[in-house]
């Protein structure tokens, strides 16, 4: 995979609203994927103030990527193509690991990917989490999601857990 | 064969739930080393085992066997994401059978019960955690219409890179230690 020339950088205020569309389409993309998570009808609402709520949110961290290809007239920002946001949660003592740094959520628009744009997402919040003094390092991915299973298990990451569903209405 | 009677779990449960919860985490540690209980683990969990028992927004479940509990199985509804569907979503938080006393339907019983009840406090759906390298658990559940939704990974860190060793006079390079 080429290395990726993106400019990554911490979310800014300015960018909530392109990060609410990205966002909605990561879980548009999900419930493609996988049907029983598909989105409530006002999700699109929702999802606006759910990510404005991220902003200055303790612990979290959120980056995003500045479009490689992306052309703007000079002192105009990038568009933003892709996302990635975690945190650093404490759990209580029930394995060793208690400050676990979560890979919430990571998505890069569909015409961007295949240039290493979440790779280097992945890494840029990883050295970020580990900067706080965490434990471990966990991550969640529909099983369904082939790239994000993919990106995770090539960077290192290994299944913990498999979480599993059925329908409590059709027993 | 009886059935092994199922039933709520009370106050004087909670040292025998203890005592199931610990040798749950043990054998998830055994299938996973990661899952190495917190040496507080149990002291944490008698206090929180307390008040889950008595929480009327959590089910704890008891299969006995002469009176001797055998197993338990735990779970409460939480609200969903607000995004995705369900609206309100059933976790199996625990489900667990000793070893002498598997293979006679306990864990079935556990599990359809805590169903019930969990659907009967409104749940959509139901959702639980299996460990990923203990294969026979997820089949087991497959074996009640269960299929897997998503992976929770984890990572190490790298350890701190230790301060090299001086090696010994006359020692060939990377020779192993003596």
């Amino acid at each position: 995979m080429p290395q990726s020339a993106a400019h990554v950088r911490p979310l800014r205020r300015g960018d909530l609203s392109r990060l609410a569309e990205l966002r909605l389409w990561y879980l548009a993309e999900t419930a493609r994927l996988e049907p029983r998570l598909k989105l409530v009808p006002d999700a699109r609402e929702r999802l606006a103030a759910a990510v404005t709520s991220w902003w200055g949110e303790e612990g979290r961290i959120t980056l995003v990527a500045e479009d490689p290809l992306g052309m703007v007239p000079a002192g105009e920002a990038l568009p933003i193509v892709g996302y990635i946001t975690g945190r650093v949660s404490v759990w209580p003592p029930v394995w060793k690991a208690q400050r676990v740094g979560e890979v919430v959520e990571a998505f890069v628009a569909g015409d961007r990917r295949d240039r290493g744009l979440g790779r280097t997402l992945l890494a840029h919040l990883v050295d970020a989490l580990v900067a706080r003094d965490i434990d471990v390092l966990r991550a969640k991915a529909p099983i369904k999601n082939d790239g994000s299973v993919g990106l995770l298990a090539a960077s290192g990451f290994e299944p913990l857990f498999r979480q599993l569903e059925r329908p409590g209405a059709t027993r | 064969m009886d059935a092994i009677p199922i039933r709520t779990a009370r106050r004087g449960d909670v040292p025998s739930l203890l005592l199931l919860w610990s040798a749950m985490l043990d054998e998830n540690a055994r299938f996973d080393p990661r899952l190495a209980p917190h040496p507080d683990a149990r002291e944490s969990a008698a206090g929180s085992f307390a008040q889950r028992v008595d929480d009327s927004a959590e089910v704890v479940l008891v299969a006995e066997d002469g009176r001797v509990p055998i197993g338990f199985a735990a779970g409460k509804v939480t609200a969903g994401n607000g995004f995705q569907v369900p609206d309100k979503l059933g976790q199996i938080t625990d489900c667990y059978v000793i070893p002498a006393r598997r293979r006679r339907g306990a864990g079935r019983r556990l599990a359809s019960r805590l169903v019930d009840l969990l659907v009967g406090k409104g749940a959509e759906s139901i959702r639980l955690q299996v460990v990923a390298k203990n294969p026979a658990a997820e089949a087991f559940w497959a074996s009640l219409g269960y299929a897997p939704l998503e992976v929770i990974f984890e990572r190490a860190l790298p350890k701190p890179a230790a301060p090299a060793a001086p090696s010994p006079p006359n020692a060939p390079p990377n020779a192993p230690p003596a």
